[in-house]
């Protein structure tokens, strides 16, 4: 040991160690699928009482109870999971905060538990008949903090790293890209939890005994606020924000009155000068750092025969996608009432109509986003309504929203990477395969090519215009390979080259043999685009044709007089 | 008050220095208190008391001829900052003993690091059981529950000859370990119980748990709590109207207590182990210095951690040494030292044996009611 | 003694229902989990009994409590809420607990660790009908608290500034388009919330007869239990929710006795979140 260095550092440098396991598990959780939890301090008290009652009464030694009580802790948060999918943000974070209460009543009003005394006679482990203590302990912690902090860099370039990254950015978003955010709601709550658990674990051994006070609210504020001043969502930022804010407080113990003010006032200063974070991605320091350290995926030419799209060309009058008497309601109103539609392969079909006919709420009903009061959607004759939006787009559906929603925090290369994904994310084992492999880098180059986002693939696609927001919307659409498009005002906003060019995509699309569905309001070049064209008013369809038969329809002119004309 | 701190701390340095100059190195003594953090009361009074005998102790020559440096640190009452702090002073400040200012987890924490480095470490008022087991080098100054429990007991029955008693207990291991002790002895000696409501540690609205009580019609109350509940207590019983005796314990002895209760508190009697009429000069000493250093009046956590440094020092000078061994065995020996919170010795279990005080609230003030000295009720267990 | 519970709960109740109240308001404009506001209420109880130790007027004691954390609270609106709205929504929330944590700590500092007495003398004397004992305490509760949530309600519903807030909380795009002064509007919001925070506080105090640091440490969480179980957002729901908890709570112990308070009323929230994901009160 080096001089100077004695077992007082030893400890401090166990509870910063542990405090760093923690703040690892609730960056996957917060960070990475962007989940508020303020109740991570219950997990590891979980963890912490496992551990206790397994060694002491159970007679497990410290290797066998360890991953039993990550397990345990695990197993509980796979509930929170499952609580979390139902809640919205701010509803969860309070969730969160009651699990720290109620946990801790429970370990402080089961007997079981050792009540208000706790459990004592935790003692340290043994390896080969010798005991490890504290420095021998230190080393044990210190190799779980590496292979985890190994663990998570690689979990971070899996196709569920990726998952977690569209959810956190967008949730819609990443549904219409066929992540199924539930699954990974849960699976990042079970595993964050149960690296609680194995921070309990070790923690017990620690201290050699558990008492309910050290799991509370407080505790799951101190670990939460140790990933924000670090950086929320980073690796680094974790572990330098647990270290910091563990080691710091030991070494003003000289002012120590003024403790719990300078980590107050700490927490104000980050958050309000530097957000994300010291490290965050959108920090000082942590862009200095990715200037330096993050070299972008290099741009890959595709190769001149890339293997041609699975779809027959042309129109075969197969229908695709069937819209049967679908009907959705709001607040007792018809958004949508009985509309039927039947769309054959190869089409480019247009829905039209004024404001507020319902064109958008059929196409969240199409794309799983609405579920149908009534009414089927048929895709390829399965029915598809009901179905989970990730679903729906992994079996061939496509969508662009006329609000633009791209992962704002990503670039345009990953925005188009995630909707790569769609063929991995159904097969769990899949998902742990790396994401941005040369194969996938390809693809996803090649989208960018083709839509003209080429130059542009290493910019935030927060930080796009509006013309190419549109296309990052088609590139995403179109990295599902789908079979339809649902196109939702692709054109609004654009200016007149920008026009050209998307009306050139899209029956580029077409003649590919994919089958396209487009809301648009620009009518002479949807007329000009479109095949047929159905026209909806107050949420019933009213006309249904080739455009020149449609715009002579009575019934259309009367809904929309004076617009067709304007337009 | 910050700044009075700092100034203190000062004051010691200087005398320490003028102490180091005339007789060698001074002893470090560490002194382990929540000083942030919920228990931050009880650390502010822990602190200025150890810090007031340590300036005794130093005016007075200091021991073996040499001054007392104290090393004081905050554990915020957390088992992991217990365990950083005695680490520290074992280590970076080389504490020939230490002091336990804190609660039972800190301390719990602290004691194992104490014993398997050899320091004699003495708690002040910590209750766990467990503290106490971390081995040899482990003593208590203050009550265990069960014992306080069983005296208070004895006061209801022979002091009161109460015949419907209730126990309101705070839901924590100190109201827990009391009212067992209460109990127990209650069933010996065939006191009636008519029955206990549980209020959790924290509570601030004690209406609902009070009502309770007001509805079992009792002659005597058995309270347990620390001195904020205590006195939300005393005040929510004499509002909705009851009347009945409220007998406490250590926890209400506090001048916050006093203060925080006001006029309702007249009356009320407590079982605990600091007498304000003890006329031995060591307790009018420290009541009235304590008075005049701090302009407040000390309370029970302070005198127990003020014992328990004096217990070190009176060890070291009958051990005639820093050596940690001999020292303990010192320790170990104490009988009959002449403490603040009583005539005091230890048990083979490193537990204290001292009458129990009985005081009551008169004109705002805790003074003489009687006291227990039956062998068989202050034996710790 | 159900009757003498109900009478503690309702009290109780109130209390939480001034805090809450403010709660909800900050939350309707600024979508943000205001944890600090717990530490502008504590602000309240200390200038409260400070200046009550001066001047021995309630009164006086109540209006600069309510001044001096309205002033706060925007304050801590304009400098650290602010800036931070289009930040991820768990960055104000962070900022906010460290707010509270420092404030706690201030008063520490500044007041020191003891709970300070507020012995308000009180002009009345324990109110007894029948079986049923009201403390001058409960009356003051009363006589404040029933105020000052008509006068917040009366603000809420009939000023043309509670329109702007309701405006502001269903949609605030839509609000500033058609001409809601937003940065005034959420300024006065936050002001008026604070203000009631402070009231709130020095209730507390007189109440407990106790101001002291750790004095904000349950409102901070149990007043987000309460907005969450009203539905986030909606007045009446918050002030609901508060009465209800505190007559669950009282009603419960009484009957039960030893209950994991704060436990229960989580437990309670989760269950309720589960059937009715947006609040008892809440519009989905």
């Amino acid at each position: 040991m080096p001089a100077g260095l004695g077992l007082y550092h030893v400890t401090v440098a166990i509870t910063a160690a542990i405090y760093v396991i923690l703040a690892i598990g609730l960056n996957i959780i917060a960070g990475y699928a962007g989940q508020p939890s303020l109740g991570h301090a219950a997990f590891w008290g979980i963890g912490a009482y496992a551990q206790a009652l397994l060694v002491t009464r159970g007679g497990l030694s410290f290797w066998e109870a360890l991953p039993l009580s990550a397990l345990t802790a695990g197993l509980v948060g796979a509930l929170l999971g499952a609580i979390s999918i139902r809640l919205r943000e701010d509803f969860l974070a309070i969730t969160t905060i009651g699990i720290n209460f109620v946990v801790v009543s429970v370990f402080l009003y089961t007997p079981f538990f050792g009540g208000s005394l706790g459990i004592g006679g935790v003692l340290p482990p043994t390896l080969g008949g010798t005991a490890l203590t504290k420095p021998a302990y230190l080393g044990l912690v210190a190799l779980v903090v590496a292979g985890l902090a190994v663990l998570d860099i690689w979990l971070r370039r899996t196709w569920l790293g990726v998952g977690w990254t569209a959810l956190r950015e967008d949730e819609v978003t990443a549904e219409t890209c066929g992540v199924d955010t539930r699954r990974f709601k849960i699976i990042a709550f079970v595993l964050g939890t149960a690296l609680a658990g194995l921070a309990g674990g070790l923690y017990a051994h620690f201290i050699q005994f558990v008492e309910y006070r050290d799991f509370g609210f407080p505790a799951s504020v101190a670990i939460l606020s140790m990933v924000a001043v670090g950086g929320l969502g980073t690796l680094r930022g974790a572990v330098v924000g647990a270290v910091l804010l563990t080691v710091l407080p030991e070494a003003f113990r000289v002012v120590s009155d003024y403790r719990m003010l300078l980590y107050g006032a700490t927490l104000v200063l980050v958050m309000r000068y530097q957000p994300s974070g010291l490290l965050g991605p959108g920090s000082w320091l942590g862009r200095a750092l990715d200037r330096r350290l993050v070299h972008p995926p290099r741009r890959v030419e595709p190769r001149p025969h890339l293997p041609a799209p699975a779809l027959a060309a042309g129109s075969d009058g197969r229908p695709v996608l069937e819209v049967r008497g679908v009907s959705k309601r709001f607040a007792g109103l018809w958004a949508v009432r009985d509309v039927s539609v039947e769309v054959r392969r190869g089409e480019i079909v247009g829905i039209v109509g004024p404001n507020g006919a319902g064109k958008t709420t059929l196409f969240n009903v199409i794309c799983g986003l609405l579920p149908p009061d009534g009414g089927q959607v048929l895709l390829d004759g399965r029915p598809v309504h009901g179905l989970r939006p990730s679903e729906i787009a992994r079996s061939g559906v496509g969508r662009t929203f006329q609000i633009t929603r791209p992962l704002a925090g990503l670039s345009v290369l990953m925005n188009v990477v995630v909707a790569l994904g769609h063929a991995h994310y159904p097969r769990p084992w899949r998902r742990l395969r790396r994401a941005a492999d040369p194969a996938v880098l390809e693809r996803a180059w090649a989208i960018l090519e083709r839509t003209g986002l080429a130059d542009h693939a290493h910019v935030p696609a927060r930080a796009l215009p509006l013309g190419m927001q549109r296309r990052l919307e088609v590139a995403r659409a179109l990295a599902l390979d789908p079979t339809v498009v649902l196109l939702d005002e692709p054109l609004g906003g654009l200016a007149a080259a920008e026009i050209e060019e998307m009306v050139a995509l899209i029956r580029a699309l077409r003649d590919e043999g994919r089958t396209l569905l487009v809301v648009e309001h620009n009518m002479p070049v949807a007329m000009r685009l479109c095949d047929r064209m159905v026209v909806m008013h107050y949420g019933e369809k009213i006309a249904e044709g080739p455009p020149a038969q449609v715009q002579a329809d009575p019934r259309v002119q009367e809904a929309y007089l004076g617009r067709l004309g304007v337009r | 008050m910050a700044r009075r701190s700092v100034l203190l701390v000062l004051v010691c340095v200087g005398l320490a220095a003028a102490g180091a100059r005339a007789q060698g190195e001074p002893i470090p003594i560490g002194l382990s208190a929540p000083l942030t953090g919920f228990g931050a009361p009880d650390g502010l009074s822990v602190r200025q008391a150890v810090e007031l005998g340590v300036r005794q102790i130093n005016a007075a020559g200091g021991v073996l001829g040499r001054q007392i440096r104290l090393v004081v640190y905050d554990d915020q009452a957390a088992p992991p900052q217990g365990v950083a702090v005695a680490q520290r002073l074992i280590e970076r400040d080389r504490v020939v003993a230490a002091v336990g200012g804190s609660y039972s987890g800190a301390t719990r924490g602290a004691a194992p690091i104490f014993q398997q480095n050899r320091v004699p470490f003495v708690v002040g008022y910590a209750v766990h059981p467990d503290i106490t087991r971390a081995g040899p080098y482990v003593f208590r100054v203050g009550f265990l529950g069960p014992v306080e429990g069983a005296g208070a007991a004895e006061v209801a029955r022979l002091y009161f000859n109460a015949q419907r008693v209730a126990m309101l207990t705070m839901d924590n291991d100190f109201g827990r370990a009391l009212a067992q002790g209460f109990r127990d002895r209650a069933a010996t000696t065939g006191l009636n119980i008519v029955g206990e409501v549980i209020y959790p540690l924290g509570e601030k609205d004690m209406a609902p748990h009070v009502t309770r009580v007001r509805a079992m019609n009792p002659d005597l109350i058995f309270v347990s709590g620390l001195f904020n509940e205590a006195a939300l207590i005393t005040r929510t019983a004499r509002q909705l109207g009851v009347r009945a005796q409220i007998l406490g314990e250590e926890g209400f002895d506090s001048p916050k207590y006093l203060e925080l209760a006001g006029a309702d508190a007249e009356g009320v009697v407590i079982v605990t182990n600091l007498n304000r009429d003890d006329p031995r000069a060591v307790v009018q000493t420290f009541l009235r210095d304590y008075r005049a250093a701090y302009k407040m009046e000390a309370d029970m956590v302070g005198a127990s951690s003020y014992d328990a440094l004096r217990i070190i020092v009176d060890g070291l000078r009958r051990a005639g040494t820093t050596e940690a061994a001999r020292l303990r065995d010192a320790i170990a020996a104490t009988r009959n030292f002449n403490g603040v919170t009583g005539v005091l010795s230890f048990t083979p279990q490193r537990e204290t044996i001292k009458p129990i005080q009985v005081q009551v609230v008169r004109n705002g003030q805790f003074r003489f009611f009687g006291v227990i000295t039956d062998p068989e009720i202050i034996t710790p267990p | 003694m159900l009757v003498q519970q109900v009478v503690n709960g309702l009290t109780i109740g109130a209390i939480y229902a001034v805090v809450a109240l403010g709660l909800t308001l900050v939350y309707g404009v600024l979508r943000i989990l205001h944890v600090a506001h717990a530490g502008i209420y504590a602000l309240g109880g200390y200038l409260g009994v400070a200046t009550y130790a001066r001047t021995h007027s309630l009164v006086l004691a109540f209006a600069t409590a309510t001044a001096g954390s309205g002033a706060a609270g925007w304050l801590v609106q304009r400098w650290i809420y602010l800036p931070l709205l289009s930040q991820p929504r768990i960055v104000p929330l962070i900022a906010s607990i460290g707010l509270y944590i420092a404030l706690e700590d201030l008063f520490r500092l500044v007041a020191g660790p003891y709970s300070l007495a507020f012995s308000a003398r009180l002009p009345v004397g324990p109110l007894t009908m029948g079986s049923v004992t009201f403390t001058p305490a409960q009356l003051l509760v009363a006589a404040v608290g029933a105020p000052l949530l008509a006068v917040a309600w009366w603000v809420l519903t009939r000023t043309k500034v509670g329109l702007a807030w309701r405006a502001l909380a269903d949609d605030p795009p839509m609000a500033a388009a058609t001409g809601v002064d937003v940065g005034r509007a959420v300024g006065l919001n936050v002001l008026l919330g604070s203000a009631l925070a402070g009231a709130a506080g020095v209730l507390v105090g007189v109440f407990f007869n106790a101001v002291e640091p750790t004095m904000g440490s349950v409102p901070a969480y149990k007043g987000l239990a309460i907005i969450v179980l009203g539905g986030l957002g909606s007045y009446a729901g918050a002030v609901a929710a508060a009465l209800l908890l505190g007559v669950v709570e009282a009603v419960a112990i009484g009957t039960v006795g030893l209950l994991p308070r704060d436990a229960l009323a989580f437990l309670a929230l989760i269950a309720i979140l589960l059937v009715r994901p947006q609040g008892l009160w809440g519009r989905r």
